[in-house]
């Protein structure tokens, strides 16, 4: 009967120990475990990225009806050519004025969405590139075809993209593509030497 | 006797030569395709992105027939430095360099001459690829009999060999079984969808010509038979119907439970009636540590209750975090665009990812397979239906404007260290307690950030004795009145 006096101190190192060990859930990492009664946990209403029965094509965010405009945008009709990128050039005019406010937020602007492949200074040298995972050399924003070119050019490559490069009009509002084009001319090319 | 001693003599010469010729012969046909893999392999890895093999413009023009529109000797002084050329007025390169829009060419002055000649040869024989001629049906793709599907299952797994002796096996890259870490070989499953959808994969050429550079040194070796890529091809009209395996994870806890239900029932009833066991301690101990466990089993499992922490589901692409914002350094806000302003961060469209994709048509680990995902998506229209794994209730109302636009709150406080995950797992516990608690704990940027400064204004004209309306305080908000 020895072996029962110690039984149990082992017992419960052991039980303890398993309790610790097994911690988590009896469940893979796809299956997203049970619910209580949830009361107005699901949505009845679609919800953003929630594929709708009721529409034909299945899909809740549906793109306007074929010739209406939203509210609030302002369609642009400027072609990602050479002769779009000229015509914006002469047409479009920066509304917005080079505070430094608006410098700031064009600063973080950039950063988010243009360093990457231009790199801080404008050069064309940004980490996707120099790293080698984007193979063609992004163009230099402080080249001198582009310390010449009009602002409304920089909102347009922006807006529509140019070669290899995106439009990246859908990701960036208008006024903070202003911003960045700003920021592009009263901060990058100025700032040289 | 001389005529035939001449005409013996011709047959010895002929007996000599006629292999000579035939070696000769052979090494002419042979050189051709070692020169026209080595010109591929020079197109592929430098000219393929601006250039297409017809007659389609991409960055730069396409090649078809390029040889006969232009001087061979004058493509292998432009090829190794366009740039010089230009500069140094030559009209013909000036005129090409106007013409593509004036986007400079990169010099390739590292391609010897040799090398030079192979590319233009690969590029004047080039013909597009014919559809293989196989023996069997390649149409089918479904209704296989079971020895078919039982032969494709065992050489899928390495079970019976591949008739040309090759050590490789499907199923060590295209995992059947599902696993916790991001594999991104294309599962089998993958590679049945892929296959099955209509104008899907051809098995047949692909398994011939593999389509990346990761895919050719992956399968080199291997040289399958029509009639085992058709056996194969009947074991993935299976696996794409039974879908992805997935071992049961032990049912540690569950068991944990029942076990230490028994040992308290015995532990009772010898107590009260068997009386087997003399020390009452070791009875009472065992019902204490089994109703402490049982308490905490029950407590754990009844908090998580409609909880979906560590969730960490497959996404329909093979989409790393850990590479585009952690070794890419892309920002989160670069593609969830809309985090600042809206309710939603945003789920980029397939046309963000050509962003960067129509250039980066092939990934380091992944090949071409899940990258062409974006382009289908983006030629049918059809979205890409990525799961979701964060959800509040919806009785909880949350706006990543608030957070992220106005409150300056780093993505990573809730989402967890994302930049390092190559599959996305739900970090935050995203509980009442747990939003209450930050809520409680962290402090706004009172002085750095400008939303806040009307709360001073507030507190300044409250102290000047101005008056302040009910407006300023939020007083006309439409919930104050419509709930």
């Amino acid at each position: 009967m020895g072996y029962l006096k110690k039984a149990p101190i082992r017992l419960t190192a052991a039980i303890a120990l398993s309790v610790v060990l097994f911690a988590s859930c009896d469940r893979t990492r796809i299956e997203k475990g049970y619910e209580y009664f949830p009361d107005m946990a699901h949505s009845l209403a679609y919800e953003t990225y929630a594929p709708a029965k009721g529409a034909n094509n299945g899909i809740t965010m549906q793109t306007p009806v074929l010739g209406s405009i939203p509210r609030e945008m302002i369609p642009y009709q400027y072609a990602s050519t050479p002769e779009g990128r000229m015509q914006a050039g002469k047409e479009l005019i920066c509304k917005i004025e080079s505070s430094d406010t608006n410098l700031v937020r064009g600063k973080d602007m950039y950063t988010i969405f243009c360093q990457n492949c231009h790199g801080v200074t404008g050069k064309g040298d940004g980490h996707l590139y120099t790293s080698g995972k984007f193979t063609i050399q992004p163009a230099s924003l402080i080249s001198e075809r582009m310390l010449v070119a009009p602002i409304g050019e920089v909102y347009h490559v922006i807006t529509a993209g140019w070669n290899t490069m995106g439009p990246h009009g859908p990701q960036i509002k208008p006024e903070d593509r202003w911003k960045i084009a700003l920021y592009v001319k009263n901060n990058l090319q100025k700032n040289l030497k | 006797m001389h005529l035939q001693a001449s005409n013996k003599q011709k047959l010895i010469t002929f007996k000599l030569t006629a292999p000579l010729i035939l070696l000769m012969a052979g090494l002419l046909f042979s050189s051709v395709s070692p020169a026209q893999n080595k010109g591929k392999e020079i197109f592929e890895k430098n000219c393929v992105i601006c250039h297409k093999l017809t007659e389609e413009k991409l960055v730069g023009p396409g090649l078809k027939g390029i040889t006969e529109k232009r001087d061979k000797a004058w493509l292998k002084k432009f090829i190794p430095a366009s740039q010089d050329m230009v500069k140094a007025g030559d009209k013909l390169a000036v005129q090409v360099f106007n013409e593509n829009m004036k986007i400079p060419m990169p010099d390739h002055k590292f391609l010897s001459d040799d090398d030079l000649d192979q590319l233009l040869t690969y590029i004047e024989t080039y013909k597009p690829a014919e559809a293989v001629k196989v023996s069997v049906d390649i149409a089918k793709k479904d209704g296989f009999w079971r020895d078919e599907i039982v032969r494709g299952e065992r050489l899928f797994a390495g079970v019976i060999p591949f008739e040309k002796g090759t050590t490789l096996n499907c199923v060590s890259c295209h995992a059947i079984i599902a696993t916790d870490s991001l594999n991104f070989n294309p599962s089998a499953v993958d590679l049945a969808q892929a296959w099955q959808e209509p104008n899907g994969t051809n098995l047949y050429q692909v398994l011939r010509e593999p389509t990346s550079s990761k895919m050719a040194e992956v399968h080199k070796g291997l040289q399958l038979s029509d009639k085992e890529i058709y056996d194969i091809s009947a074991y993935l009209s299976k696996v794409g119907k039974d879908g992805m395996t997935w071992e049961k994870t032990f049912p540690a806890r569950l068991l944990l439970f029942l076990f230490l239900g028994l040992l308290m029932a015995w532990a009772l009833a010898d107590l009260i009636w068997f009386r087997k066991v003399k020390y009452r301690v070791i009875h009472v101990l065992i019902i204490i540590v089994g109703l402490g466990v049982h308490g905490t089993l029950v407590i754990q499992e009844g908090i998580n209750l409609g909880r979906t922490k560590d969730y960490m589901p497959d996404q329909p692409i093979k989409f790393s975090h850990k590479v585009h914002a952690g070794q890419n350094k892309i920002d989160c806000k670069y593609c969830h665009s809309i985090a600042d302003y809206s309710k939603s961060a945003g789920i980029p469209s397939a046309n963000l990812c050509l962003n960067c994709h129509k250039v980066v048509v092939a990934g380091t680990r992944s090949g071409k397979f899940e990258i062409k995902k974006i382009q289908r998506a983006v030629e049918s229209g059809k979205p890409i239906e990525w799961v979701r794994i964060h959800k509040l209730p919806d009785h909880a109302f949350f706006s990543h404007a608030q957070h992220v636009g106005v409150g300056k709150v780093e993505c990573q406080t809730c989402h967890g260290p994302v930049e390092t995950m190559d599959l996305v797992k739900q970090v935050s516990d995203l509980s009442m307690g747990w939003c209450v608690n930050c809520h409680r704990q962290t402090g706004i940027q009172a002085t750095t950030n400008k939303y806040y400064e009307g709360f001073k204004a507030l507190h300044d004209d409250a102290k000047a004795g101005k008056k302040i309306t009910a407006e300023r305080l939020g007083g006309i908000d439409c919930s104050k009145c419509h709930y």
